[in-house]
């Protein structure tokens, strides 16, 4: 699984921290760079790798921020940029206005890629910084990434890909300096919990995002999705979590929690969190191959 | 069963859930399968007995199931799933 926390990440191998170097090298080789950063696992590492090698000065974070970012997350990256010391900018972008991306099309993400993309590229430029990233890792380039081909076309480059690294890798990297991200779940953007062909509404990821701000607060961790299927919500839970919660005596704090968010029916998958889940549902990769 | 044909069959998993002692009502949204457990039905708390109606949804041409989280374990009166 390349999403899931571990529960305790092991120490870097020779061969994580020998790709560390070379990513140092590859940073430095371009002398500044402007991230596209979510303050997730990924973008997390690399900003704070970049200003470690670069020096501030020569580094700029960009979150960009829209309804479909949670606002958790949004908190959790200007908490690692400031005990970083990684400059940050916030824009705003409008990938919902845009009606190719609302539809919810199963390339959704390259109108939101592009759309994010074509207002950093100027940026950097503007900035005079040589050079525009993202976090994409190794494992992500299994699987099904429309907004992968965005970047492409912009010039974006995404080194952590290119050098090899895993997830695993980047969460050992990451707990070695200390960086809080290293344990946190993968956490896609609220449009991801939206089956393809259902539109993509303001409306819709205010009832997702609150329905897993509630189920947080009930004290569930690890990887945790709710899934919008307009009037019901279908949870997915990992493993442990979802054995727990199977528990008939728990299962009416699950409904209420969930159901406070507008939802009138309320499901628990039962096999439980698979990232890519609505890939699966909508038919575009197989049964099974988001099972990792 | 119509996943012969690749198309999800509610009303066949239904039956072959009861028949493996899930009473239940089963609706479907595309290829997920949300089931509405009867009175008492907390059959599927059980490990054993949710691997078998997870096979048993692949053989009915679904790639989801899911447990309808009720107020009282009863199959009445729900809403319908846009799509169902």
């Amino acid at each position: 699984m390349t999403g899931s926390a571990p529960a305790a990440a092991a120490r870097p191998s020779d061969a994580a921290l020998a790709r560390e170097a070379r990513l140092v090298a590859w940073l430095a080789d371009r002398g500044s760079v402007l991230v596209g950063f979510s303050g997730g696992v990924d973008s997390a590492y690399l900003a704070c790798v970049a200003v470690e090698a670069l020096g501030a000065s020569r580094v700029l974070a960009v979150i960009g921020r829209s309804a479909s970012y949670p606002a958790e997350q949004w908190t959790r990256a200007r908490e690692v940029a400031e005990r970083f010391a990684v400059p940050v900018l916030e824009v705003d972008t409008d990938e919902l206005h845009d009606p190719r991306y609302a539809a919810n099309p199963s390339n959704r993400c390259y109108f939101c890629k592009s759309e994010l993309w074509s207002l950093l590229v100027p940026l950097a430029r503007d900035r005079g910084l040589a050079c525009v990233v993202d976090g994409t890792n190794a494992d992500d380039l299994g699987d099904w990434r429309p907004g992968a081909a965005a970047a492409g076309e912009r010039g974006v480059r995404s080194p952590l890909a290119e050098l090899g690294f895993s997830k695993h890798e980047i969460r050992a990297l990451s707990r070695a300096r200390g960086i809080p991200t290293w344990s946190q779940p993968s956490s896609p953007c609220l449009s991801s919990r939206i089956p393809y062909g259902t539109a993509v509404t303001v409306d819709r990821l205010r009832e997702v995002e609150v329905a897993e701000r509630a189920l947080r607060a009930l004290g569930i961790e690890g990887d945790l999705r709710v899934r919008h299927h307009g009037l019901l919500a279908r949870i997915e839970l990992a493993g442990a979590e979802l054995e727990r919660w199977l528990d008939p005596e728990r299962q009416r704090a699950l409904r209420d929690a969930v159901s406070g968010a507008g939802f009138s029916r309320v499901a628990l998958d039962l096999r439980g969190f698979r990232s890519g889940s609505l890939n699966v549902l909508g038919g575009v990769v197989a049964a099974g191959a988001a099972e990792s | 069963m119509s996943a012969e044909s690749g198309a999800p069959d509610a009303a066949g998993l239904e039956r072959a859930l009861r028949a493996a002692g899930v009473p239940c009502v089963v609706d479907a949204f595309d290829r997920l399968a949300v089931v509405v457990p009867g009175p008492g039905g907390t059959a599927l708390a059980d490990a054993e007995l949710r691997r078998r109606a997870l096979a048993l949804v692949a053989a009915h041409g679904f790639t989801h199931l899911a447990l309808e989280l009720t107020e009282d374990s009863t199959a009445t009166a729900r809403a319908p799933l846009p799509g169902a």
